[in-house]
């Protein structure tokens, strides 16, 4: 449940880090991204019970880029309509790409970056709540 | 990058299955993502199209692990200043047998001329119809040719 927790802490912050006290727009979109991917690993683990130990298996790869296929490939087993399924995972992946530009990339985040970040969190822990 | 290559040429089946379809591809040196853009957007709400896409990204994946690679509605957010590929391709009218020699590039020319904008013929065009509903694009979807 740790994960659980800890991706509740994130869009927590992202929220607090965007606010008009602090004005942290880069900070909060890192968060809003990490609230997601610990979220997306609690699920697998809970609901797929695919483990923590598989999940970081895959180190050679891109560890993150293998989670959010994995997630996405339940899913499918899942029966959710491959509507759904390709609109939150595009949503995941411009989350991510943010997420880059917001952590490595030199050049501004927007407020409006930050807040849609959040959005986006939010809209799918509702998706994974629902589940 | 052979990532790019199979990209394209994933594109070229995307644009053989689906009529009306709009795609640009970008790279993103800054991030490192490959963005597609596609148009229209009610292809999101089209059951096959995303069974494509998601099969294409789990084999891309499986190819290309530490790549990414975006597939979505035009962004405004999305560099696509380092365009790659572009295709548009329309359905063909009824009246027209496939065969039939058609100066497609005329008709489009036509069209474009009418709305001022800059013609790049650098891309491939695939079939246009004469009757291109160019304000259904985005301005920066004017340029393709």
């Amino acid at each position: 449940m740790y994960l659980k927790k800890k991706s509740q802490e994130n869009i927590e912050a992202a929220r607090i880090l965007a606010g008009s006290d602090l004005k942290l727009f880069a900070s909060s979109v890192h968060c809003s991204y990490y609230s997601v991917f610990q979220l997306i690993k609690h699920t697998l683990y809970c609901k797929y019970q695919f483990n923590y130990n598989k999940q970081s298996n895959k180190q050679e790869n891109d560890s993150h880029n293998f989670i959010i296929e994995k997630f996405s490939q339940h899913l499918r087993y899942d029966n959710i309509p491959d509507t759904i399924i390709e609109e939150k995972k595009r949503k995941i992946k411009k989350l991510k790409k943010n997420r880059v530009k917001a952590d490595y990339v030199n050049m501004d985040i927007s407020d409006n970056i930050a807040k849609k970040a959040i959005q986006t969190a939010d809209e799918i822990k509702h998706f994974i709540e629902s589940l | 990058m052979k990532s790019q290559k199979y990209i394209k040429e994933w594109l070229d089946t995307l644009c053989k299955s689906f009529t009306n379809i709009h795609v640009q591809y970008a790279f993103d040196k800054n991030t490192n993502f490959h963005l597609v853009h596609v148009l229209p957007e009610s292809y999101n709400n089209n059951e096959e199209y995303a069974a494509m896409v998601l099969d294409f990204e789990a084999n891309f994946f499986k190819k290309y692990p530490t790549e990414d690679i975006i597939i979505s509605e035009p962004d405004i957010d999305d560099d696509m200043s380092n365009i790659l590929y572009e295709k548009r391709c329309e359905s063909i009218p009824a009246n027209i047998n496939e065969d039939d020699h058609i100066d497609w590039n005329e008709c489009f020319t036509d069209n474009m001329e009418k709305l001022g904008e800059p013609i790049s013929y650098s891309n491939t065009v695939n079939i246009i119809t004469p009757n291109i509903e160019q304000e259904n694009y985005n301005s920066q979807y004017q340029f393709a040719a």
